[in-house]
């Protein structure tokens, strides 16, 4: 009887026991983090997990070129019209590139602006309306936005900013940069008619207007020939004879004849006069004064005409 | 005429006049009316607008003796045409050449609001000049922009003053890249054509060439290697020229890919060509993208899109083979049903997955067309929500057989235990 309890006892400890090694075999893995002691016991392994549910949206690269022509990554604006700059961003979504659902883009001067800044045609453009290149791949998309540029839009270092949103409304952003180049152009009127006058006498006030159409301002200097460079003449006249170039005389202001500035075949500069880029929609054009004095010296007859030549430089 | 011409108010006031009468003063009328309209549209001015792209231009780093240009753009609105020219200022303007020659006296370079000018304002730097910073100025000039009525007039030219700075050193550098590597399609027999534009940004004249690796469909195998040459031909400091070459190699029918390296520029592209039979028709297409939804929960049948472009001049028939991954392991094999797509046209080719588990799926997969293979897609499925299908767990098992045992034990010691209470 004694044995028997002995061998049932035995028994039934040897089974506690293989249970016991094979629960802890089997189930304790799922339940514990194995810690891994290496045989110095100095390294330890310790299993860690995270459920990640989401991934924000990152912007690996922002490139501005010039839309009609992408190889130009810098940018010259049209002189007078529009030019259209398009920022081309590479996106990277580890929930994959169909991840992104929104991109918008702001371009703005560094110097003179900021990414907050309101819209402004010299230095800040928005825009909210981005699309999808339409080649994205695995975790890349590419989006591009563009923007219609003016013509004064200043120069210098313009920052293109992108912003992106997913599915789960959260954001990334990154910068690319471009230079927009100076442009000097020049807008000037229809040629200077002095009309009518007698020889000995003074014609009447002519003007000729010049506008800056470019992003830059500008000084402009003024010289003239009769016909052909440096020969010393304001007109040739269709019956012979001419004037002499410093009978022909111009100035900023509408002053008389002796408040002008006698014209020469050699750049002057107009003085006080510098043409400032445009600042919004309101074109702003300089006039000058001119004025001939139809000198008997050089028996001037006919219909006389000459040249004057107006030169931009940079101010 | 003239009685047609008189409104009724006209009449009103005219009446007691003879008609004759009436119809002159109309006349008359008519006759200032004219006059003063071209006198008010002749005060209105048509002014001309002259741009240049540049009013400085930097030349950095240019070699004794060496080679540097830049060009620059000179535009205007005018509908009419406006000759151009230039002058040379400054104490480099022998240095300094314009191409095209604006002053040539055979050729008269002509700009209007459809037609701009590029010029390029070329610096050769004399071989002995001491290294240092020099400065010209080039003026680019407009003929004349109109022609003033009236007994005197002026008539108006408008110019641009462009300086130079030219920094000239003795120490030479080679920077240059090679670009738009194309290898065209061809039959068999014939040379394989080569196209590449390299870009010389150093301040030494480069001599490229090119090796090609060659490899078979499955990019398993290097078939051949060949090294492209292009005449010695040399790319002078700031430019970029398109050069071209063919090579012989002795291909069977089928697609192939190049592995192209550019010499001494030291970059690498990859790209792909097919050997067709003489006269046959070439095909070409586009994988643009993978689509479908980002995320989906277990379970769903989640729809993928192989947006597929055929750009070749007939229809091919394609259809869609790859595999979905997830943890580097493939999940399931695609391989979607063929579709004609006609030239020019994008199809859809569609293929359904359901994931069975959490994760992020890759997508990945080529297009077969008319035996060729596209470049390589991929896209990403995430799972994060359902129920995910339990797997056999083997503990269960275990336990179950344990307390079985245990149970079995358990009545065999109470069926004893009865035993010997019986034999009592």
């Amino acid at each position: 009887m004694v044995l028997n309890a002995v061998k049932i006892l035995g028994v039934s400890l040897v089974l506690t026991l293989v249970i016991s090694v094979i629960l802890l075999a089997t189930l304790l893995p799922s339940v514990i983090a194995p810690n891994n002691a290496s045989l110095n016991y100095k390294n330890v392994t310790v299993r860690t997990q995270v459920n990640i549910t989401n991934s924000k949206p990152e912007v690996i690269n922002v490139t501005v070129y010039d839309l009609l022509n992408s190889s130009n990554k810098n940018i010259t604006v049209i002189a007078g019209g529009f030019k259209n700059v398009e920022c081309n961003a590479t996106l990277r979504d580890w929930n994959g590139f169909n991840d992104i659902v929104y991109v918008n883009a702001t371009l703005w001067n560094l110097v003179g602006s900021s990414y907050v800044a309101v819209d402004n045609n010299n230095t800040h453009y928005t825009n909210y309306s981005c699309n999808t290149s339409g080649n994205g791949g695995g975790y890349y998309v590419n989006w591009i936005c563009d923007f219609n540029v003016l013509y004064y839009a200043n120069n210098g270092t313009w920052v293109c900013n992108i912003t992106v949103m997913d599915n789960q409304s959260t954001t990334g952003f990154g910068n690319g940069t471009t230079i927009f180049y100076p442009v000097y152009a020049l807008n000037v009127s229809d040629g200077i008619n002095y009309g009518n006058a007698a020889v000995q006498d003074f014609s009447n006030n002519a003007t000729a207007n010049i506008t800056n159409i470019g992003n830059m301002n500008i000084n402009v200097t003024v010289e003239g020939y009769g016909g052909t460079r440096g020969d010393g003449l304001a007109m040739n006249c269709s019956l012979g004879g001419n004037i002499t170039i410093n009978n022909e005389r111009f100035a900023t202001a509408s002053v008389d004849w002796s408040g002008k500035t006698p014209l020469n075949g050699t750049p002057q500069m107009l003085a006080n006069l510098t043409l400032q880029k445009q600042f919004d929609s309101n074109v702003l054009s300089n006039t000058t004064y001119w004025q001939l004095y139809i000198d008997s010296a050089n028996n001037p007859g006919g219909n006389c005409t000459g040249y004057i030549i107006f030169t931009a430089v940079t101010s | 005429m003239c009685k047609e011409s008189i409104s009724k108010e006209s009449i009103i006031r005219l009446r007691g006049l003879s008609h004759r009468s009436r119809c002159w003063i109309f006349m008359v009328q008519l006759f200032f009316l004219i006059l003063f309209t071209a006198v008010l549209s002749s005060a209105f001015v048509n002014a001309v607008g002259i741009s240049v792209t540049k009013a400085y231009i930097n030349y950095n780093d240019v070699l004794r003796g060496g080679y540097a240009e830049d060009i620059l753009y000179v535009s205007t609105d005018a509908q009419f045409n406006i000759p151009i020219s230039y002058e040379l200022l400054g104490g480099i303007k022998d240095w300094i050449s314009v191409d095209p020659d604006l002053n040539s006296p055979n050729v008269t370079i002509l700009i209007n609001n459809t037609k701009y000018q590029p010029i390029r304002i070329i610096i050769k730097p004399p071989a002995d000049i001491p290294a240092g910073d020099y400065n010209g100025t080039v003026r680019i000039l407009t003929g004349t922009l109109n022609k003033p009525s009236g007994q005197y007039g002026s008539q108006l030219q408008a110019a641009f003053m462009i300086k130079l700075n030219v920094r000239v050193t003795g120490t030479q550098f080679l920077s240059c890249s090679g670009g738009g590597i194309i290898i065209r399609d061809s039959e068999v027999g014939s040379p394989i054509e080569y196209y590449m534009t390299v870009s010389d940004t150093g301040n030494v004249r480069v001599t490229p060439t090119a090796t090609v690796d060659i490899w078979n469909q499955d990019q398993t195998k290097l078939i051949m290697t060949r090294q492209v040459v292009f005449n010695n031909k040399e790319i002078l400091p700031t430019t970029n020229q398109a050069l071209s070459s063919s090579f012989s190699a002795d291909l069977t029918v089928g697609q192939y890919w190049a592995y192209v390296s550019v010499a001494p520029c030291n970059n690498t592209v990859l790209t792909t060509f097919s050997i067709y039979e003489k006269g046959a028709i070439i095909d070409s297409g586009e994988l643009v993208r993978l689509d479908n939804q980002p995320w989906a929960k277990i379970g769903d049948v989640v729809p993928i899109v192989a947006v597929f472009k055929n750009t070749g001049q007939r229809t091919v028939s394609a259809k869609f083979k790859g595999v979905i991954t997830s943890d580097n392991k493939i999940v399931e094999t695609i391989d979607s049903d063929f579709y004609d797509i006609a030239p020019g046209e994008t199809g859809n080719i569609m293929v359904y997955f359901t994931p069975k588990k959490f994760g992020q799926y890759i997508i990945s997969g080529r297009i077969l067309y008319n035996n060729k293979l596209s470049f390589e897609k991929s896209s990403v499925l995430n799972v994060n929500e359902g129920v995910e299908a339990q797997g056999f767990n083997w503990a269960y098992v275990l336990i179950f057989i344990v307390i079985i045992i245990i149970i079995l034990l358990l009545l065999i010691r109470i069926r004893r235990k009865k035993h010997s209470i019986h034999r009592l």
